[in-house]
């Protein structure tokens, strides 16, 4: 038996040389359907044929603040919609790339998860990169940055103290008493779910540069984003300090500056309810 | 080691949270007792003007109202000046607004009170101006 196996495997790669090729090459040249049923291939030289260009203009914010006694300007750029991708996102990149390398923006992921280039398209605050272009080219696109906030440069505002506001919620899980085994947090899949429409965000600063509280008084009020990220570890079952996060927030500015405007909720391009977080706190505030 | 650690990064994010604008010492008065007070006026509102509409002038309705209403409208105009005249931007207009209001908000107390027990009252006054 082993003989014979040993055999045939010394035997097989002859085979397939001298038999298998010429039954392939066989094979192929038969075909079971009709060669007018089957796709005609491009003839080599036939480039896809080209879309008439359509020309949109984009007014852009422009700050430079090497001269800034200079006020900003509405740069116009004329970008045509055939020869680019479908997000405002992709317009600057290829202005930026094409006509102006002076253009300065934020953006990384291009698909609405880090959050970088949240600017006020046509007058709503979102990601340049979830914005569609408008394809009406006879209206020019307007793009400012996000409002209310110093601008370092054209459309990247100082986010310093919003990053700061975010650090003083202290956005981790804090604990009186940790797990008796000392390795996991466990939680319920009920309270797992308690963080849904929470943990989403991706601090991009839509929501809290669209709160009219915010414009006046973001030294002292934390703003709608911040807020949700307040309740987002009030609400987490794992964490043992809710009490001591609410207290934290008892002043007239740090949370009670939300005067329910949802200006937040109708902005947020993940489609969140900061306000509704906001009340949520301030229901369990009035029950403290 | 581990506390070192730990107290070093306690530092660091006791520093990283006091460079925060402007920090604030827990104070219920003008966190959620002052908005549970907001609340609570709000809500009394209803029922006193459904029974100013169905019943008509009472002596009740109208000693609560006038007391309520003036709470109601207070609260309304101090959150602009906390809103809009912020004393972290303007120290002495913030006071003056302050002040004024509260004197006003005395006044209309005062003043619902006298007009209340002495004269028509307030929903008397509203139906006469109503159909005037």
């Amino acid at each position: 038996m082993s003989v014979s196996l040993m055999s045939a495997a010394a035997v097989r790669p002859a085979l397939r040389k001298h038999i298998a090729a010429p039954i392939a090459s066989y094979v192929r040249s038969f075909n079971s359907s009709a060669t007018s049923n089957m796709a005609n291939p491009a003839p080599p030289d036939n480039t896809p044929a080209k879309k008439e260009p359509l020309y949109k203009t984009f007014e852009i914010y422009r700050w430079n603040p090497d001269t800034p006694a200079e006020k900003p300007i509405l740069q116009e750029y004329k970008v045509d919609l055939n020869a680019c991708g479908p997000m405002v996102l992709d317009a600057l990149i290829k202005i930026k790339n094409e006509m102006d390398p002076t253009l300065t923006f934020r953006r990384s992921c291009r698909e609405g998860i880090c959050g970088s280039c949240a600017m006020n398209i046509e007058g709503g605050n979102t990601l340049a990169c979830l914005a569609r272009i408008d394809r009406n080219a006879s209206k020019p696109l307007k793009i400012y940055p996000l409002p209310n906030m110093n601008i370092v440069k054209d459309l990247v505002p100082d986010l310093t103290n919003f990053y700061k506001q975010y650090k003083s919620i202290e956005p981790y899980l804090k604990q009186k008493t940790p797990p008796t085994d000392g390795k996991e947090n466990l939680q319920s899949i009920e309270d797992r779910k308690k963080l849904d429409g929470l943990y989403e965000c991706i601090l991009c600063a839509c929501c809290s540069t669209s709160c009219p509280s915010y414009w006046w008084n973001q030294e002292e009020y934390l703003g709608p984003a911040v807020l949700m990220q307040a309740y987002r570890w009030m609400a987490d079952s794992r964490d043992q300090f809710g009490r001591e996060r609410r207290d934290m927030l008892q002043n007239q500015y740090s949370l009670y500056r939300c005067h329910t405007i949802m200006n937040c909720a109708k902005t947020c391009p993940k489609g969140l309810n900061p306000g509704k977080a906001i009340a949520q706190i301030k229901k369990d505030m009035a029950f403290d | 080691m581990l506390s070192t650690i730990r107290y070093l990064l306690n530092c660091s994010l006791a520093a990283a949270v006091s460079q925060v604008g402007v920090s604030h010492t827990p104070d219920r008065v003008h966190g959620s007792y002052h908005w549970n007070v907001e609340r609570a006026a709000t809500v009394a509102m209803v029922p006193l003007v459904a029974a100013q509409l169905t019943v008509g002038a009472s002596p009740i309705t109208d000693a609560l109202l006038g007391v309520v209403l003036p709470i109601h409208l207070h609260i309304g105009f101090d959150a602009c000046i906390v809103d809009y005249l912020p004393a972290r931007k303007f120290a002495v207009i913030n006071k003056l607004a302050t002040w004024t209001l509260n004197l006003a908000t005395a006044g209309v107390l005062v003043g619902c009170y006298q007009f209340n027990m002495h004269d028509i009252g307030i929903t008397e006054l509203i139906s006469r101006a109503w159909t005037a």
